[in-house]
């Protein structure tokens, strides 16, 4: 427990650290001020979530070890067979299916998408700042 | 930017090459998905999210696992190749870690009757994305060396959840089928086309969004240089 404590601490120390950044030739930590301990403060809370995620995993753990004692071992799928001819759902499979493909081709087009704004946020940052580049050094 | 670097960035002839390839063994696969292969036995139609899940699944670990060795190398050279390696790494591992996560439910619905169950590779996967988002989270922004480096340390926590999630289901018990396990049995002969389609589309596809990432955070990287150069003239 006490390393546990320590490890946390250890966090928490890095998290509300200020880094000092080289602006205009001058120390300063006031870009630093807000926006990196909101993004601290939001990574924290990820990590705090995502142990309070494995607390009902422990639990579910415990119970699914006491249920093996009375179910067959093998309750889960271990094979999937063809089925011949005509399918019977219970469960309509169909809107499962297309949501499942429409989500999947939704997310990676949407990060295509993300990924060419970006480059071409890039390109038109990158011809500006060239431009001043060249006006400086002629001036 | 090495001058070698960015040529083998720019290459565009590649890039349209392996454009070209991943649409076209996409639509040769969701063919074969949809018009060849059977449903199944107990999953019904449902079953074909199986064909998409699994290699996202896969795609996820590439990612990730890139993340984890750019962020420790990164760490050991402060070559910001590296960095850029590692922020692409797990932006891609969490795009399809979140496939994963959301197909894995629909199917769940029709499986156990539930969207979410506290099986232990669901939730091992659903803390790995945490991890990985965390580190986005961190690196979103104009980070500093500091985020820069809590961030590859993060990355590389996030590294021992991977075969975490792997070998979950045959550790211990759980819901999540074992089809491609050792123990498990496999899929029908008819079904394994469309599997291999899907491991074939998702790996160029990772390839494909690896390197387009890696060139837009190498181009970020370039940008941060001069703007640092003009407020230091």
């Amino acid at each position: 427990m006490p390393s546990i404590y320590n490890t946390l601490l250890q966090l928490g120390r890095i998290c509300v650290r200020k880094t000092p950044t080289i602006q205009n030739g001058k120390k300063s930590t006031d870009r630093y001020a807000a926006q990196p301990i909101m993004k601290r403060f939001l990574s924290g809370s990820l990590l705090a979530l995502s142990l309070f995620a494995l607390a009902p995993a422990v639990s579910a753990q415990d119970s699914e070890e006491s249920a093996e004692e009375q179910t067959p071992e093998n309750s889960r799928s271990a094979e999937f067979r063809a089925v011949d001819g005509s399918v019977e759902e219970d469960v309509p499979g169909g809107p499962l299916l297309i949501g499942a493909y429409m989500a999947a081709f939704a997310l990676m087009l949407g990060f295509v998408w993300r990924l060419g704004s970006l480059h071409q946020k890039n390109q038109r940052e990158l011809e500006a700042l060239r431009r001043e580049f060249n006006a400086q050094s002629d001036a | 930017m090495s001058a070698g670097e960015k040529k083998a960035l720019n290459l565009a002839w590649l890039w349209t090459v392996l454009f070209a390839l991943t649409t076209t063994s996409f639509l040769l696969t969701l063919y074969h998905i949809f018009f060849i292969a059977p449903a199944e036995l107990q999953m019904g139609i449902v079953f074909k999210i199986f064909f998409f899940h699994v290699p996202s699944a896969l795609a996820m670990y590439v990612g990730f696992g890139l993340a984890g060795l750019g962020s420790a190398v990164y760490l050991k050279t402060k070559k910001p190749f590296w960095d850029a390696l590692a922020i692409s790494g797990a932006e891609v591992g969490t795009l399809f870690c979140i496939i994963v996560l959301v197909t894995g439910p629909l199917w769940g619905r029709k499986a156990w009757g539930h969207y979410w169950v506290w099986d232990p590779r669901l939730t091992s996967t659903m803390l790995t994305a945490m991890i990985y988002l965390s580190f986005l989270a961190l690196r979103s922004g104009s980070p500093g060396a500091a985020e820069k480096r809590f961030a590859a340390a993060l990355a590389i926590i996030g590294l021992p959840m991977l075969p975490l999630i792997h070998y979950s289901v045959q550790r211990w018990a759980g819901q999540h089928p074992t089809v491609l396990t050792e123990e498990g049995g496999g899929i029908s002969a008819e079904m394994v086309p469309s599997l291999l389609g899907g491991f074939t589309s998702f790996s160029l596809l990772v390839v494909w969004l690896l390197w387009a990432r890696i060139r837009v955070e190498r181009q970020r990287q370039e940008i941060d240089s001069l703007d640092l150069e003009l407020a230091g003239s």
